[in-house]
């Protein structure tokens, strides 16, 4: 194949940064022809001034894109990924900016009975763990000690929660993950489901061929968040924490009144709560010995709101489980070429990418061959430690014009509830290792770590990265060599 | 009116008080009452010594000397009231009836194990048990009474309404969850039913050995290596199954159903079997046999095992496997007297089962023992298995130096088989096994010595927890001043203890008012034990410490440790422990060993960063919850991992 003249066609990928979050603009040029895909837009719930952040967001790809985008991408329906286009509903939803196609997961299609049934699932924990918030909530105004771990991160991953699904029905209450995802579909002019092992090819006037890795329909791979831990793990798993929701959702239940309360044990040996704390005059001893023990002892041992300490393992699960759900995307250019995007696939995810192969053009090529091909890499799950694969991963990435974006801000994430350790440091070195120091972060400056130490001395990618003055985003132009030159307009695979 | 059973007179005279108090409990768990050929075992009776005069008085709650059981179910906003031991109704026929529908018959089982947990603990450590102080509030040692001396653990029957039990290190409590059931194809429990893990003998022994470990070994709940975690599980686990073989009329149903055999998976091996069953898996919770006959385990399974529970349970395995042979040992001319008389159909004699229950209790007795008593031999931070078999084998040849049944060789010889190994050691003979004295291995450190002896050091006796405990506290002090104060042979201390006491130490070591390196002593006790040929043992066990800051990165471990002001003075990804057991003879006051993890080990060092790197792999939960590196242990360790 003959080299096509330098400079000729491009292929720009820009970071928004400033987000724990994604948000990626893929822009292709080809003389006067122009293509744009958007992959996710969001921020996580709760950062200061995250909604004024993601209007700016928005304004600049409207601009960017003059109004019209050739591809939505979203991979999963995390508030982190999907809140700008709630954060920006006069753009995303309400037709400010035009969406001629949508692409999602399989798994987002109503349609289908594996991801009704999915949902149902994700949607019975979700309920779970709202419900174990809100009472955690409930009993630390009335002064109990509540820890942390009961409800931290709930509410900062899951998104804003149904909080009166009364008023959701009718419109009105807050944006919730779940509509953002239906009013998309609604606006987009077409919306497709993709499979794993799919090829495809991005619409548009000028596109990119595309490797569906994943979601994966596997329940194998779909509930994996972590490495195996030997041969006889489920001994000691109690499942998915299904069971755990219906405990919860049995016993909020019954504290609102809407069904009888599940008790072991006849009513002559119970003390309502509410006796013991007020003791009337002729309470019994057994009442007055129980609010001096328990009521009147120290608080510091008093155990009101553990039981909902399950609903943080739940909530933990449900996470992993929504981020395995993420759909990953391998683009090729014409000079053969890989961009991975990785969204927050964790290890099922990833471990799913070697089950198929992939059909191009009479060939049958595996992921081994994509990602040994890659060269910019997304990084998974905002570089926590469990979504970006070692041996079967990162380490088949042997391009060496391999560059890696990480959309993360790492103070944001220390701030998190217990603090989450993004990017993990290991990987964080791996990828350094593995780039030649070629890592743009979304809390720093192009080629320097967030401490402002310089990151990279190689003027070549330094010449081919810019900043956005304002600290919007940072852009990186791809090697033309590896953008190679685009074909005429293809269809969709 | 009604007599008072407090009351011990009626008249001049007084009444004697029982010897015993006795109360009804599952053998195991509801379960086995309800099939034929467990049921007739299945109601227990545990005794448990009548409280001493100096002793808090056994309550309504039940509250006595160690525990005290409130029965707060929180997820139901109910009370269930507290049950009176001393009833006379109650007194007459040891306690409530088993009734899985009566919450106050919960208490009392809950209450009994526990209790019996304890009383093993302290026959074998030859020291009361004392449960570890309160947190400070809000950080703040100064406002705790007493150093947070927490008398009694709580006990929550009804606190979770989940398929989970846990010892919460914060509040002092073990918390009890329950739940329906949803058993598997096969299963005997019934669908839907209620499952109380408050009612199996082996999660409520289980949950009070954390406590108590928890008490004795603060630092243990500190991950640092896949060991530490499971080590807590393991034990627990341990305790628990060796309980069973207390009771007697289980083991010798069990024994004439296996001819005298002990190494078939039966009830007395598995371990929560109500539990396992009500969660659909194919049996008990876990097991304490690995392999079945003559088969040998799958050597390497351990190195692999990273779940704390799974890693666990080959030191269970190890454990009981040990324990089996020398029943086997000990029963073996049982039966070759019996062979003459019986064919190897017939049903073993009555007599013959009974003498065979009665070697495995006394077997199981001296397992747990042996295992209760390495817990003073071993390192006070970063435990491995292959240290804890070296604890047990030292600390058995201390108190029974003619080791004639050999026991120390078959222990030797189980954990062997499982591939687990102590570092730097030549064989696995159990001469080689045992910890050195220190100037065997170190002539120049034969300088160290208590002598003359720190003045004012207390090492009388004393009853009363409460006083033992003000005694241990002072004893810190005292201890912690002997040892900062500098002397000529600090470098040699320092190389005893593995801690560093002088100005030059790295300076991710913090400093104390004097400039010196801060060193915690985080425990000074004296144990006393009667060996069965009246050899008396009388140790003082202290545990010396000492925290450095740890990197992810080795260079910026170097840097800090150069003190380089380009890391911040209190910088650290993790927490680094290193320090000392150091066991004194009291007879002689000389040093008998001093166990020990240095601070400046590099490679331990390495090790723990390998494992903090890779656990969050293996632990998603380090991450969300506890920000990864071990900071600090999370809100509730144990919660947590049961969790899974």
């Amino acid at each position: 194949m003959a080299r096509p003249p330098a400079g000729a066609d491009t292929l720009k990928v820009r970071m928004y940064k400033g987000l724990l979050g994604d948000c990626f603009l893929l822009s292709l040029a080809s003389g006067a022809v122009r293509s744009h895909i958007l992959i996710d837009c969001g921020i996580l719930q709760g950062i200061a001034g995250g909604a004024q952040r993601m209007k700016k967001v928005a304004a600049d790809i409207v601009a960017q894109t003059g109004g019209r985008l050739d591809l939505l991408v979203v991979t999963h329906q995390h508030w982190d990924h999907i809140s700008g286009f709630a954060h920006a509903a006069d753009v995303f939803l309400e037709g400010g900016i035009k969406i001629d196609r949508l692409w999602m997961g399989w798994t987002e299609n109503g349609a289908d009975p594996q991801a009704q049934a999915l949902n149902a699932r994700f949607d019975k924990a979700k309920r779970a763990v709202t419900a174990a918030a809100r009472l955690a909530a409930q009993l630390k105004a009335q002064g109990a000690a509540v820890a942390d771990s009961v409800t931290a991160g709930l509410e900062a991953f899951i998104g804003p929660i149904e909080d009166d699904e009364r008023l959701a029905a009718a419109g009105g209450g807050r944006m919730t993950g779940a509509r953002v995802m239906q009013t998309l579909k609604a606006v987009a002019g077409a919306v497709d489901f993709l499979e794993p092992g799919q090829v495809t090819r991005t619409p548009g006037p000028i596109g990119l061929k595309t490797y569906v890795l994943a979601p994966p329909r596997g329940e194998n791979r779909l509930f994996k968040a972590l490495p195996s831990k030997g041969d006889n793990q489920e001994t000691y798993l109690a499942g998915d924490g299904l069971a755990l929701a219906d405990h919860i959702l049995g016993v909020t239940d019954a504290l609102e009144g809407l069904t009888d309360p599940d008790i072991p044990f006849s009513k002559r040996y119970r003390y309502a709560q509410a006796e013991v704390e007020t003791l009337a005059a002729d309470a019994d001893g057994a009442a007055r010995w129980l609010n001096a023990e328990y009521l009147q002892g120290p608080a510091w041992r008093r155990i009101d709101a553990d039981w909902l300490g399950g609903a943080g393992a739940l909530a933990m699960t449900l996470d992993s489980n929504t981020n395995n759900t993420s759909l990953v995307l391998a683009f090729e250019t014409q000079g053969g070429k890989v961009l991975l995007f990785a969204a927050d696939a964790q290890v099922g995810n990833w471990l799913s990418w070697h089950d198929q192969t992939y059909k191009t053009d009479g060939d049958e090529i595996t992921v081994d061959a994509l990602l040994a091909r890659a060269v910019l890499y997304k990084v998974g799950h905002h570089a926590s430690h469990n979504a970006t694969l070692d041996a079967q991963g990162l380490e088949l990435m042997t391009d060496p014009a391999l560059a890696a974006m990480i959309p993360v801000v790492e103070t944001d994430a220390h701030a998190q509830g217990g603090g989450w350790n993004m990017p993990f440091p290991p990987l964080l070195k791996r990828l350094m290792e593995k780039t030649g120091c070629r890592v743009l972060r979304g809390d720093s400056p192009a080629g320097q770590g967030p401490d402002n130490a310089p990151m990279t001395t190689d003027a070549a990618f330094l010449g081919r990265v810019r900043d956005a003055p304002n600290g919007l985003f940072v852009e990186y132009d791809l090697p033309s060599d590896a953008v190679g030159t685009f074909g005429p307009k293809g269809g969709h695979g | 009116m009604d007599p008072k059973p407090t009351d011990t007179t009626y008249g001049r005279a007084a009444y004697p008080a029982p010897a015993m108090r006795r109360f009804r409990v599952y053998a195991f768990d509801p379960l086995a009452s309800t099939s034929l050929e467990t049921a007739v075992f299945n109601d227990a009776v545990i005794s448990i010594p009548w409280e001493e005069p100096w002793e808090a008085p056994l309550e309504v709650g039940p509250r006595g000397e160690y525990l005290e059981v409130v029965d707060f179910d929180p997820a139901s906003a109910l009370f269930y009231a507290p049950l009176d031991p001393n009833h006379p109704l109650l007194l007459a026929q040891d306690g409530l009836p088993p009734s899985e529908g009566r919450p106050q018959f919960h208490q009392q089982m809950v209450y009994a194990v526990a209790m019996r947990t304890i009383h093993n603990f302290e026959r074998a450590l030859g020291r009361k048990v004392l449960w570890s102080p309160q947190p400070p509030p809000d950080g703040d040692y100064k406002a705790l009474v007493d150093d947070g001396f927490v008398q009694r653990l709580r006990l929550y029957p009804h606190a979770l309404r989940e398929d989970n039990a846990y010892y919460s290190p914060d509040k002092k409590a073990l918390l009890f969850g329950y739940f329906r059931a949803a058993p598997g194809e096969g299963a005997r429990s019934l669908p839907g039913g209620w499952v109380f893990t408050c009612l199996s003998h082996d999660i409520i022994a289980h949950e009070t050995t954390h406590a108590i470990l928890d008490g004795a070994h603060t630092r243990f709940i500190e991950p640092s290596s896949h060991d530490t975690l499971a080590f807590h599980e393991a034990f627990a686990d341990i305790i628990a199954l060796l309980q069973h073989f207390t009771m007697d009329e289980v083991v010798r149903h069990q024994l004439a159903q296996h001819r005298g055999g002990l190494r078939f998976r039966t009830l007395l091996t598995g371990l929560a079997r109500q539990f396992g069953d009500a969660r659909g898996m194919a049996g008990s919770l876990r097991e304490a046999i690995d392999v079945t006959a003559d088969a040998e385990p799958k050597s390497g399974a351990y190195a692999k095992a990273v779940e704390p529970h799974e890693r666990g349970s080959h030191l269970v395995a190890a454990v009981f496997d040990a324990f089996v042979t020398i029943f086997e040992r000990r029963s073996e001319d049982l039966l070759r007297l019996a062979a003459g008389s019986t064919t190897p159909q017939a049903e073993l004699h009555p007599d013959l089962v009974a003498r065979l229950a009665k070697e495995a209790s006394k077997a199981a007795d001296h397992m747990l023992r042996i295992c209760v008593r390495a817990l003073d031999y071993v390192p006070p931070i970063d435990l491995r298995f292959g240290e804890f078999l070296r604890a047990m084998i030292t600390a058995d040849a201390d108190l029974i130096p003619d080791d004639r049944l050999r026991y120390r060789i078959a222990i030797a010889e189980a954990f062997r088989r499982r591939g687990i190994f102590p570092q730097g050691i030549t064989s696995m003979a159990p001469d080689s096994l045992m910890w050195e004295a220190p100037e065997h291995a170190d002539p120049e450190l034969s300088v160290c010595r208590f002598v003359p002896r720190p003045p004012d050091l207390d090492v009388g006796a004393r009853f009363k927890r409460l006083d033992i405990w003000r005694q241990a506290r002072r004893n810190q002090a005292i201890m912690h001043r002997w040892l900062v104060d500098p002397s000529a042979d600090d470098d040699k201390w320092e190389r005893l203890l593995g801690v560093k006491l002088t100005p030059d130490a790295p300076k991710t070591i913090a400093r104390g008012p004097n400039g010196r390196p801060k060193v915690e002593v985080h425990s000074v006790r004296v144990a006393r034990r009667a060996g069965p040929d009246g050899q008396d043992l009388r140790q003082l066990v202290i545990e010396v410490n000492q925290k450095r800051r740890g990197f992810f990165d080795p260079e910026d471990q170097a840097a800090a440790d150069r003190g380089d002001p380009r890391i911040a003075a209190d910088a650290m990804d993790f927490e680094f422990r290193g320090g000392s057991t150091v066991l004194v003879d009291l007879r002689d006051w000389t040093i008998r060993y001093a166990i020990r993890k240095r601070i400046d080990d590099d490679r331990r060092l390495r090790a723990q960063r390998d494992y903090l790197s890779g656990a969050a792999e293996a632990d998603l939960k380090a991450v969300y919850f506890a920000g990864l590196g071990g900071k600090g242990p999370p809100a509730e360790p144990f919660a947590l991992l049961h969790r899974g």
